[in-house]
């Protein structure tokens, strides 16, 4: 290299920084003439696919409002067909943008997360030749029709789920109610009882597998209603107590039992608690509707268990006995049959069932100290409004009280925790309609 | 163990304001199910309806609170009626449901998130008690008796409420001994009878609830002045058990009946408690009094839950007329 | 007692009531229209005659009711006769049904005189069952009548029907003249129809003079404000209280007057259902089987004190099983079956009715069990 070439280099090292000067003087220069910029704003519709892969498709047509920071509109503009639009902006500070949502297509809404309002600030940072970009995302619209008629179908999927639970429970609470004229309160506690020797088993002490650990709890169950019998309420019959008095009676068993339950798990059950298995279960899905493999499970043991007990009512001697003296104990005792032992039978029978029931409320929802209770008014809303004293009448209850609570949160989506006032409504509605309940009897006179 | 702090619990939760709003929700229960016979299992509903009807008027929109009393006893008769058209016409089995359903409803409301802006959902409302407070003659010191130490708000609340708690006494024990009381003691016998007579068993049905309910919201509202915050987890169906227990322990039927078991009631539920809660105790790395395998200071709080609905069962199983009542009238329906 | 039911009325029988004789279908018509004109008008004199004796009889008849102060029930009984026969009205008069029923005829559905309840096309079904059908009945005021029937012939239904209890299906009845279709039971008793209950409803928990005190009507303390304010009251229930005990002095009641009912005895309870409805000061008192399980001794005082209620103006209707007590007091008996009225007729008839016999025997009573039909 001789002085020549470092003479040159020199000189156009000099040019290009006398041109990038210049340049950025003439830019800074504009700028401070020219302080307006522009806000390019993309409207996204974002599909995913069975895959999860997203795809975005252009919006256009929808209207963008841009106000400064008083809250003064300033300009608007609507997207184009590549769901672009370009706003100019008069100074580069903080602007806020709005989508006007109704001039978005049908079907489409904001995606989850995504507002409407939007802030683009210039003095954090001025962007790329003064333009600065915001992208709108939306998604479907899940409120369609089409999409409800799916919802609906899903919702009467969960109604069938939740009166089998309710039905399995409250056979027990009807035969009781039929045989000894006694409005159980403490049948709540028994189903609890049913959820949590189960627990005990499978989550703690021998960890048993639910399947394995279920049969104990029902037993426990049913061995509680008959010891309840047996203990207090045969002995109170033979001495002639009221049925009033055995029903507070009942209301004070199932408070302290209740309370017993807290005292000794140390609280444990304050809050819900799951069994092993079945507890967090994969969805399948057929056609339009989500179920999973315990929901079947519930489903098919009830109907399979609701049918062997009907046959049992209706096809067995002991059955019919229990039948004749739910219907008229004196006659019935009067034709020979043992009232006494059947009161037994079907507190038995009432137990277990109640067990079984909690046990399957469990697995769906956990368990808690207070699970049959909240149950309990349910389960006599179902009673009471299939007609009282007729197990039949309790199953129809229970599918009705099931599908109501379901059905309110179809209709109502964003009032779910009602839903429970729903099913109490609807008894009270039925009350009115037909006081004796649906298949009840009306009472003659003399 | 503080013996004297024990008892003196016990005793101040037996005659405390909160014992006299317990006596006025008892009351008006006896008179739905001691004199009439209806097995009303909702008067917690009644009671949420004084205990709300003063704390949304005055701490959300600033009423009078004299005014708000109106609102109570309106919302106490239209809740009565309510409930009477639906259920009077029902057998006696159907009422007990249905009214239970109906308080449920009304709790399940109350506590819900949209009418938070109404009721203060799950958290409740506070801020309606400055016109008690400054009503009170009492310094804000209060006072200490025997181990209990009473402020001035509840220490005034005590006095007048027992003193509203005598007036309201005296006109139900007048009632129930005039022909209008006689009537309502036949309908709980023989509903049939009654009418056989003349008299229309509707309307005095009707007109019990509507007294048993207004009395029963004031008992509400007196339970809200006292804890000075309204929440609906107050309002469950346990408010109405407790009730009931108290009825059937002081003697079902007499005006004194629900005074006196509130008094025995609270005074055991509390003394349980404050005993156990002495007797887990662990202080300076003293042992508690009662062994740890049996009971803790975590969960010492259930038991008095659980000696309540024992002594409801063994009282209704072997003593229905309460502790002082008459074997004979024994106000309990034996069918 | 005797087959001859007309004397046993006690009442001087006239000359002029014709020998009593089942309306026999083969005598020639006009016979029968003769000798039932002759006996109306016989009647009628005798009642006029009546009519003019009524105030000093009836005083008669309180003195001897206030006085006497045996309790047996064969005394009661000798002193209600004397009653009667002191006062002697033949029984064409105030009370006396036998002559207004005289022209009568003993058909279901017969139209009477004076009819104080008049009922049409009554019809009650339960499901499948008809439990009562009803084509016509009058009841004839300030008489007795009986309605008697087998079990399950629908007597206690069309009691509850007539008082309201319960609702039929179709039909309508009138008492004195005013439609009591749909009217509530308490109304009913209101305008003087008042019911006794087959289970007495002697309200247990109460004692005796509160259960009468309760019967009384009009009552201001009734009502809640009133109530509440005692001065309103205090008067009209002393007066009440008064009227009790003097309707319990009657019944001979007075000395269990502050026991509780509970404690009575059935017969005493029925006695006790039967003197608190009269606090309502009724105009037909309607006593379903007040004879039931009511010892022999008390059934008839019973007896007596039913026949004083007609006495006193009163029209009785009863259903009752004991066919002795029906022959002895009933002045004109109303028979069901299945629902239906199937005879009518003054009581010494209804024996020989075939179709009375048939509904309480059975059609086949006739024949060998085991036979083939």
């Amino acid at each position: 290299m001789n002085r020549t070439h470092i003479r040159l280099i020199v000189r156009i090292w000099l040019g290009l920084m006398a041109i990038v000067g210049v340049a950025l003087s003439a830019s800074s220069a504009a700028n401070a003439q020219d302080t307006g910029g522009t806000i390019t704003v993309n409207v996204f519709n974002q599909t995913k696919d069975a895959k999860g892969v997203a795809t975005k498709v252009a919006v256009p047509g929808v209207t963008i409002k841009v106000s400064d920071d008083t809250g003064a509109a300033v300009t608007s503009g609507a997207t184009d067909a590549a769901g672009k639009v370009v706003l100019k902006v008069p100074t580069q500070t903080k602007f806020n943008l709005d989508l006007d949502v109704a001039t978005l297509p049908k079907g489409v809404v904001l995606a989850s997360g995504q507002t409407e309002k939007a802030v683009v600030d210039f003095t954090v940072g001025a962007g790329i030749g003064g333009n600065k970009s915001y992208n709108y995302f939306l998604g479907k619209d899940d409120r369609l029709t089409t999409g409800r008629f799916k919802l609906l179908l899903q919702t009467l999927v969960n109604g069938v789920k939740s009166s089998a639970v309710l039905a399995i429970c409250c056979i027990g609470l009807s035969l009781i109610y039929g045989t000894t004229g006694l409005s159980n309160f403490a049948h709540g506690e028994i189903v609890t009882l049913g959820a949590i020797v189960t627990w005990l088993l499978n989550q703690e002490g021998p960890k048993l597998h639910l399947l394995l650990a279920a049969p104990f709890g029902i037993v426990a169950s049913a061995l509680a209603g008959m010891g309840l019998e047996r203990g207090v309420w045969r002995p109170l019959r033979k001495r002639g107590i009221s049925l009033t008095s055995m029903m507070i009676m009942s209301i004070g068993i199932a408070i302290a039992v209740r309370y017993v339950y807290v005292f000794m798990s140390n609280s444990k059950f304050n809050r819900a608690v799951y069994y092993r298995q079945y507890h967090a279960q994969p969805e399948w899905s057929i056609g339009p509707i989500g179920i999973n493999e315990r929901d079947v499970i519930v489903i098919v043991m009830s109907v399979a268990v609701i049918l062997a007990v009907s046959y049992f009512l209706l096809r067995t001697r002991q059955g019919k006995a229990i039948r004749a003296v739910s219907d008229n104990p004196d006659l019935a005792s009067a034709t020979g049959i043992n009232t006494n032992k059947i009161i037994l039978m079907v507190w038995a029978l009432g137990g277990g069932l109640a067990g079984l029931g909690g046990v399957m409320f469990g697995a769906a929802h956990g368990l808690q100290w207070d699970t049959g209770f909240n149950l309990l008014l349910l389960l006599f809303a179902a009673i009471t409004v299939g007609g009282l004293g007729n197990p039949f009448g309790a199953l129809v209850g229970a599918v009705i009280v099931g599908m109501a609570t379901e059905l309110w949160t179809w209709v109502f989506p964003s009032f779910l925790e009602y839903k429970n006032a729903a099913a109490l409504g609807a008894l009270i509605i039925t009350l009115i309609i037909r006081p004796q309940g649906i298949l009840g009897r009306k009472e003659r006179l003399g | 163990m503080n013996w004297a702090l024990i008892f003196s619990n016990g005793l101040y939760a037996a005659v405390s304001a909160n014992a006299v709003a317990y006596m006025l929700i008892a009351s008006g229960l006896n008179v739905h199910f001691g004199n009439t016979g209806l097995l009303n299992f909702g008067q917690a509903g009644f009671a949420a309806v004084g205990a709300y009807g003063i704390a949304i008027p005055v701490s959300q929109y600033h009423w009078n609170p004299f005014a708000a009393m109106l609102v109570i006893l309106v919302g106490a008769v239209l809740l009565a009626v309510g409930v009477g058209l639906l259920t009077l016409r029902l057998r006696s089995d159907y009422l007990a449901i249905v009214t239970i359903a109906i308080a449920e409803i009304i709790r399940i409301f109350v506590n819900g998130d949209h009418f938070k802006w109404l009721t203060g959902g799950n958290d409740g409302l506070q801020g309606f008690t400055r016109w008690m407070e400054n009503a009170s003659p009492f310094s804000t010191n209060g006072v200490k008796i025997w181990a209990q130490k009473i402020d001035g708000y509840r220490l005034w609340l005590l006095v007048s409420g027992w003193i509203l708690l005598a007036i309201i006494a005296t006109a139900l024990y007048l009632l129930i001994r005039s022909p209008w009381g006689r009537v309502l003691k036949g309908i709980r016998e023989d509903e049939d009878a009654v009418r056989s007579l003349g008299k229309n068993v509707f309307a005095f049905k009707m007109q019990s609830l509507v007294l048993g309910g207004v009395v029963g919201a004031i008992g509400g509202m007196w339970l809200v002045l006292d804890k000075q915050s309204a929440q609906p987890g107050d309002f469950a169906t346990t408010l109405t058990f407790f009730a009931y227990t108290m009825i059937i322990l002081g003697g079902v039927a007499k005006v004194k009946g629900p005074i006196i078991g509130a008094m025995m009631f609270l005074f055991l539920f509390t003394w349980v408690d404050s005993f156990l809660r002495e007797a887990t105790k662990t202080s300076a790395g003293k042992e508690p009094v009662l062994p740890k395998w049996l009971i803790t200071d975590n969960n010492y709080a259930q038991v008095k839950y659980i000696f309540a609905g024992v002594v409801l069962a063994v009282l209704v199983a072997f003593r229905p007329q309460g502790i002082f009542g008459d074997k004979k009238e024994q106000a309990f329906d034996v069918r | 007692m005797s087959d001859d039911a007309v004397s046993n009325y006690g009442a001087e029988p006239s000359a002029h009531i014709p020998e009593v004789q089942p309306i026999d279908a083969a005598a020639p018509l006009s016979e029968q229209t003769h000798a039932a004109e002759q006996a109306s008008i016989d009647a009628a004199e005798a009642e006029l005659a009546s009519l003019e004796a009524i105030e000093p009889e009836q005083a008669d008849l309180e003195s001897v009711v206030a006085g006497p102060a045996a309790e047996e029930a064969i005394e009661v009984e000798e002193s209600m006769h004397n009653v009667q026969s002191t006062v002697s009205i033949p029984r064409a008069t105030t009370a006396s049904s036998e002559g207004v029923f005289n022209d009568v005829v003993a058909e279901p559905g017969s139209s009477k005189p004076d009819p104080i309840v008049v009922a049409e096309r009554i019809r009650r079904q339960f499901g499948g069952l008809v439990a009562v059908d009803v084509d016509r009945l009058e009841i004839q005021r300030n008489a007795i009548t009986a309605l008697i029937g087998p079990n399950g012939a629908g007597k206690t239904t069309f009691f509850n029907l007539l008082t309201g209890f319960d609702q039929p299906n179709e039909g309508s009845w009138t008492f004195d003249g005013t439609p009591l279709l749909g009217i509530a039971p308490h109304k009913v008793a209101q305008m003087g129809m008042v019911r006794t209950f087959q289970l007495t409803k002697a309200l247990s928990r109460m004692t005796v003079i509160e259960n009468m005190r309760l019967g009384a009507n009009h009552q201001k303390g009734e009502k809640l404000v009133q109530g509440l304010l005692q001065f309103p009251w205090r008067k009209q229930e002393h007066e009440n209280t008064i009227r009790a005990d003097e309707l319990l002095q009657r019944f001979k009641l007075d000395h269990v007057r502050d026991e509780f009912a509970g404690s009575l005895s059935g017969g005493q309870r029925k006695l006790l259902e039967m003197a608190r409805s009269l606090m309502v000061e009724p105009r037909m008192v309607m006593l379903d089987e007040p004879m039931a399980g009511v010892n022999p001794a008390l059934k008839q005082s019973l007896l007596e004190h039913i026949k004083l209620l007609r006495n006193e103006g009163r029209t009785v209707l009863f259903v009752e099983h004991d066919m002795d007590m029906v022959m002895e007091i009933s002045d004109w008996v109303v028979v069901m079956a299945e629902g239906r009225i199937i005879a009518e007729g003054p009581p010494e008839t209804l024996g020989q009715n075939q179709q009375v016999i048939d509904a309480y025997l059975g059609t086949h009573q006739g024949a060998d069990l085991g036979e083939e039909e």
